[in-house]
């Protein structure tokens, strides 16, 4: 007896997903999740951009890591709430991770929830956890090919930041080939160059999520 | 790595149908892949043989067939299929209206006994 069936294999994570969806529109959260390889300096990216965000609204983050809670040891010394998912090995986080995360939220006094997946370029792009979007950071030292190699990330992300540009004279990397291969991937993706540890550079990506939250704000019903 | 949690998800698929049509056990499940889906078909089948044991699609044999990559252009009203992720539509040449889900993994149909044997 055959039976056809055609159900796409990622539903049940998408059907949480969208419930975490409503549950952010409800509460009219911005939502964002942080994707990029181990040591692109995600963290190092937050500890900075935070304390410059944490002026306008309030946020609160989620910290995926796969056995320790020393990242989000550093997110709660900038006094924001933080969460912190432990994956037990697992390579990326999923919709039901964040559902349950959200409980342990007052989801009524945060505007921004930013979500730090685990450091990995590959899998974390398949889960859909319900943000608003992704945001994929590559850094200089990693290498400009790296959009080609590990494109679904880069086209899944509406916004890609390069970090480390400070590095930039000590490197090959070709910011040219870097946004050639963007734009092939995904033409409508905004790109912020910066150099997380240095706040002037930081500006553009604040003022672009600001705006992204005051949006949220004022759609959502 | 995330072979594992998709595997979980088939076998859920996998497990309500069999419940759904009374099936006691799964001989074939055919599943479809999209080429750019990026998942590995010898980490989902290891990871399908490991957590089906003890379930009706224990025995089962998994066939997965490689389906192309449908994007789609809304200027043009078309779908045609891509081979790699920079994606122009042969019509027009542009990138920037052209949706592409990249996600294409399914259960195309299982096929089983209602009997033990």
């Amino acid at each position: 007896m055959k039976i056809e069936v055609v159900r796409n294999i990622l539903e049940s994570n998408d059907r949480i997903a969208n419930e975490v969806k409503a549950k952010l529109a409800e509460k009219k959260i911005y939502a964002v999740n942080l994707l990029s390889s181990a040591g692109s300096g995600k963290t190092t990216l937050l500890e900075n951009l935070i304390p410059m965000l944490k002026e306008r609204f309030r946020i609160a983050v989620i910290e995926g890591d796969l056995f320790t809670t020393s990242d989000a040891e550093r997110i709660d010394k900038l006094d924001v709430p933080v969460v912190q998912i432990n994956t037990e090995g697992g390579c990326h986080i999923d919709a039901y991770m964040i559902q349950d995360a959200l409980m342990k939220f007052d989801l009524d006094a945060i505007d921004l929830l930013i979500i730090e997946n685990v450091g990995n370029l590959v899998c974390p792009a398949e889960f859909w956890v319900g943000e608003d979007e992704k945001i994929a950071i590559l850094t200089v030292t990693e290498g400009n090919d790296k959009p080609a190699k590990y494109p679904l990330i880069f086209e899944k992300s509406s916004v890609v930041v390069l970090n480390k540009c400070d590095l930039l004279p000590y490197t090959n990397f070709s910011t040219d080939a870097f946004e050639c291969d963007i734009k092939k991937i995904n033409p409508k993706a905004k790109i912020f160059a910066i150099t997380a540890i240095e706040r002037d550079t930081l500006h553009a990506l604040a003022d672009y999520m600001t705006e992204q939250v005051r949006n949220k704000h004022d759609i959502s019903i | 790595m995330h072979e594992l949690t998709l595997a979980l998800s088939a076998l859920d698929i996998i497990n309500d149908t069999a419940k759904e049509h009374h099936l006691k056990k799964v001989d074939q499940v055919i599943i479809e892949k999209g080429m750019l889906s990026g998942v590995l078909d010898d980490a989902f089948v290891s990871a399908f043989t490991i957590i089906s044991k003890g379930t009706c699609a224990e025995h089962a044999s998994l066939k997965i067939m490689l389906a192309p990559a449908m994007a789609w252009c809304k200027k043009c009203n078309q779908e045609f299929s891509i081979t790699h992720f920079d994606k122009i539509c042969p019509t027009c040449d542009s990138t920037e209206d052209v949706e592409f889900n990249p996600s294409q993994f399914y259960v195309k149909s299982i096929e089983g006994n209602q009997h033990e044997n």
